[in-house]
């Protein structure tokens, strides 16, 4: 007879080893992305198909500037969350390991550029 | 196809963030990427994008409702699948309308 009950033995078993964060994690962001979404997919749509100047202009504004910071942020890290979880999932040792590394410096990279390019079209 | 049109929503993330940074930095980098995507090629890349786009946003919403516990029987499941198609392809036509 073994003295561990059924929840011990469970316990830090998982791939990633953080999975109810990591689904909380989805839940937040899945739930503000239902609102989020619609208004980057209009924002956006309604500044593509200016001209250069028209497109400076348009996200020179707060709420467009806003919109897509925003977006940009959360649906990235959204992205980076499940692309984490897929690799936990079928990767392991150092290969995925590294390929963790790489794939969340790659998310924030987009991150701050596409941060770096609403800053200076709105500043 | 929620994972499916999720990895497609990088390849529309990746083309936003180029045009953005194209358009900060300077009127020719910003002529190549706009033009592509405004060409009909472009357009119809943008096109499925957002029917992409739309469809996870119903389909992980979906997810959330289960996660709830509510609707999981799988019949009333499959009716949501079924209007998730019909869902993002009626958003898709009104954002092309509107847009």
């Amino acid at each position: 007879m073994r003295y561990l009950t059924d929840r011990k033995r469970a316990e830090g078993l998982g791939a990633s080893g953080s999975g109810t964060h990591h689904h909380w994690q989805m839940m937040v962001s899945s739930i503000f992305l239902v609102p989020l979404v619609p208004l980057f997919i209009f924002t956006f749509g309604y500044g593509l198909g200016g001209t250069h100047e028209e497109v400076l202009a348009y996200f020179g504004r707060p709420f467009p500037a806003l919109v897509m910071a925003l977006s940009l942020i959360v649906i990235t890290l959204h992205m980076m969350h499940e692309a984490k979880a897929a690799i936990e999932d079928y990767m392991h040792g150092v290969a995925g390991k590294l390929t963790l590394i790489f794939a969340t410096a790659f998310y924030y990279t987009l991150i701050a550029a596409g941060l770096f390019a609403i800053a200076r079209i709105a500043l | 196809m929620v994972r499916i049109t999720g990895i497609a929503s990088l390849g529309l993330a990746l083309l936003v963030v180029w045009w953005l940074l194209a358009a900060a930095t300077s009127a020719g980098s910003f002529a190549v990427i706009d033009g592509l995507l405004r060409s009909w090629f472009g357009s119809l890349v943008l096109l499925g994008a957002t029917w992409a786009l739309w469809y996870h946003m119903l389909g992980r919403l979906r997810h959330v409702i289960w996660d709830f516990g509510y609707l999981v029987q799988v019949e009333v499941s499959n009716k949501m699948g079924l209007g998730m198609f019909i869902g993002a392809t009626v958003l898709t036509v009104i954002t092309a309308l509107v847009v």
